[in-house]
């Protein structure tokens, strides 16, 4: 292309001279234009390419004859979030329209690319009649990618900072929920402890308060009605007696073990509902839960609360003989009460009746696992392998002591480093539960 | 009217003690003492025995056993059970507790003693039934 000055007079030397010198800037003019890295083109007033440069040619991918004379809304036909513009709002055609600048950033696809480009539309006047339009482009894609990716740096950011907060919540509620939980077992403990010091105390002390009440029912008679203040101090020693009887009654009733509500169940579906209970404290210690249990099992007659705190028991014990998580592995199946491990089975003997099956529930971990010499007195109460405060030792007694209230038999196995599995056997209901 | 025989077991001595002076001033009641199950039944080999009041909670042998074995020895004689249970001592125990005659929950005063005396050994010479204090 060219920048012609067209001549259609006769001239003389001297305009020729001018002529020739203002063809001469015009060459220069063109070769610094083209120069310029960015695409550069400008329109007459109907919109028609009258020159361009190559850098903007090489952006609209078209020949030179394509070029020349086309409308430059068609050659350069922009798009905001991936709309294509009409041609109002188009910003070379805001240019012609009579707005002096035209300014934005726009899409264009070249081939299957999408390149972001800022538009600079200016209206020029060349003469009195004779009005253009420059349009100047600058590709920002790379820019604009850039800064798409900051943003989108920042927003995972900001993104992974509302998980991060999310889960610190949810830690939170873990955390309290197993605060519960301890709370609960541990008063489940202190519950047991009381009961036994209660019926310790209640064995000790119903006996001197019986010698005294039968003393004073004997020194009642003895002494003659008349002699008034000596029945009074007996009186008094006898409602001393009853009151104190009264406080061990209470203590009675308030520690003793809640009598068995046994009804048939699945084991299964207990053993699910016990690890619903602590599942969210194992996923957040790390630990991985495999259950393999056996389908259709028999039911057994268990009462449902005492069996699901004997499982919570023996998983929480897993969970915290894993410090640094691990695998807790459920097993249940139906045995032949003959074929148990030999541990169990002197037991199971005494206990089942001949020929009588048995559902087994397994819990095996992959924890710390116990030394052998403490293996025998971990179901003793007030046995304790964990640090002062944190636990008093009657877990363990109190599941066993649930188990065999269920006529059932725990028995525990154990090897230091590699783990530990606590195996309950418990009779299968009878087909008519009333004879159970 | 003949005296009553009445055995009591207990390992409590001081117990036993008392309420045998208390039965025995009512002037109705012998009372002969046994600190263990095994010596009750030894007593109760040798002379007859109209009543026996044992402690379910003994050294050496346990209540059920010395129940038992004092059924086998002197069957007409009512055996009553001591426990320290006062609401509902079935529940503990209920096989011992459905073969004893009647219970008496600790501590007893003399009311409560002599009452459960009078009306099981009414119930022994009229046939059978329980008698709970």
């Amino acid at each position: 292309m060219c920048l012609g000055v067209g001549m259609g007079v006769e001239t003389t030397a001297s305009q020729t001279s001018q002529v020739d010198e203002l063809r001469a800037k015009l060459g220069k003019l063109e070769v610094a234009l083209s120069a310029i890295v960015d695409p550069i083109v400008w329109i007459d007033m109907d919109g028609r390419v009258q020159w361009y440069n190559a850098p903007f040619r090489r952006l609209v991918e078209r020949q030179d004859s394509e070029v020349m004379g086309a409308k430059l809304v068609e050659l350069l036909p922009l798009a905001e979030d991936g709309k294509p513009l009409t041609s109002e709002a188009h910003p070379i055609q805001v240019a012609l329209n009579g707005q002096p600048n035209a300014f934005g950033s726009y899409e264009f696809r070249k081939g299957d690319q999408r390149v972001i480009l800022e538009v600079f539309a200016v209206r020029v006047r060349f003469s009195k009649h004779e009005m253009s339009t420059v349009v100047a482009v600058h590709d920002i894609t790379e820019r604009k990618r850039a800064e798409e990716k900051e943003r989108q740096l920042a927003n995972a950011a900001a993104a992974s900072a509302v998980a991060a907060r999310k889960r610190a919540e949810e830690l939170g509620v873990a955390y309290k929920e197993l605060q519960s939980t301890q709370q609960m077992l541990v008063q489940a403990e202190k519950m047991a402890a009381v009961g036994q010091l209660a019926s310790g105390i209640a064995h000790e002390v119903k006996n001197p308060l019986g010698i005294i009440l039968q003393g004073v029912n004997y020194l009642e008679q003895e002494i003659r009605p008349a002699q008034n203040d000596q029945q009074d101090v007996l009186q008094m020693i006898k409602e001393a007696v009853l009151r104190s009887d009264k406080i061990v009654r209470d203590l009675l009733n308030f520690s003793r073990q809640a009598p068995l509500e046994a009804k048939p169940r699945d084991l299964n579906a207990v053993l699910r509902t016990a690890l619903e209970l602590v599942g969210k404290q194992l996923t957040l210690s790390n630990i991985k839960v495999t259950e393999r249990l056996a389908a259709a099992l028999p039911v057994v007659l268990i009462d449902e609360n005492q069996m699901k705190q004997v499982f919570i028991n023996v998983i929480l014990n897993s969970l915290q003989a894993m410090p640094r998580g691990g695998e807790v592995i459920l097993r249940t199946r139906l045995v032949d009460v003959r074929r148990l491990a030999d541990e169990m089975a002197a037991r199971a003997r005494q206990l089942f009746r001949p020929g009588e099956a048995a559902v087994l529930c397994e819990v095996e971990d992959t924890g710390t696992g116990i030394p052998k010499d403490k293996l025998g007195k971990v179901f003793d109460p007030f046995f304790t392998t964990k640090p002062a405060g944190q636990g008093t030792g009657l877990g363990l007694a109190i599941t066993r002591s649930i188990v065999e209230k269920h006529r059932g038999v725990i028995a525990i196995d154990s090897e230091e480093g590699r783990g530990t599995t606590v195996r309950v056997a418990l009779p299968v209901a009878p087909s008519d539960p009333e004879r159970a | 009217m003949t005296k009553k025989r009445i055995l009591l077991i207990d390992d409590e001595q001081d117990l036993c003690l008392v309420m045998k002076l208390n039965l025995e001033r009512t002037g109705a009641y012998e009372v002969l003492t046994a600190a263990t199950g095994e010596e009750g039944l030894d007593l109760a080999r040798r002379a007859p025995i109209d009543l026996v009041i044992t402690d379910f909670k003994l050294p050496g042998m346990d209540g059920e056993s010395v129940l038992d074995a004092l059924k086998a020895i002197r069957p007409q004689a009512p055996v009553l059970l001591c426990s320290i249970y006062h609401d509902d001592a079935t529940r503990v125990t209920p096989a011992l507790h459905r073969k004893a005659d009647g219970i008496l929950v600790k501590p007893i005063n003399r009311e409560q003693l002599t009452r459960t005396i009078e009306a099981v050994l009414a119930r022994s010479r009229d046939g059978s039934g329980d008698a709970h204090a």
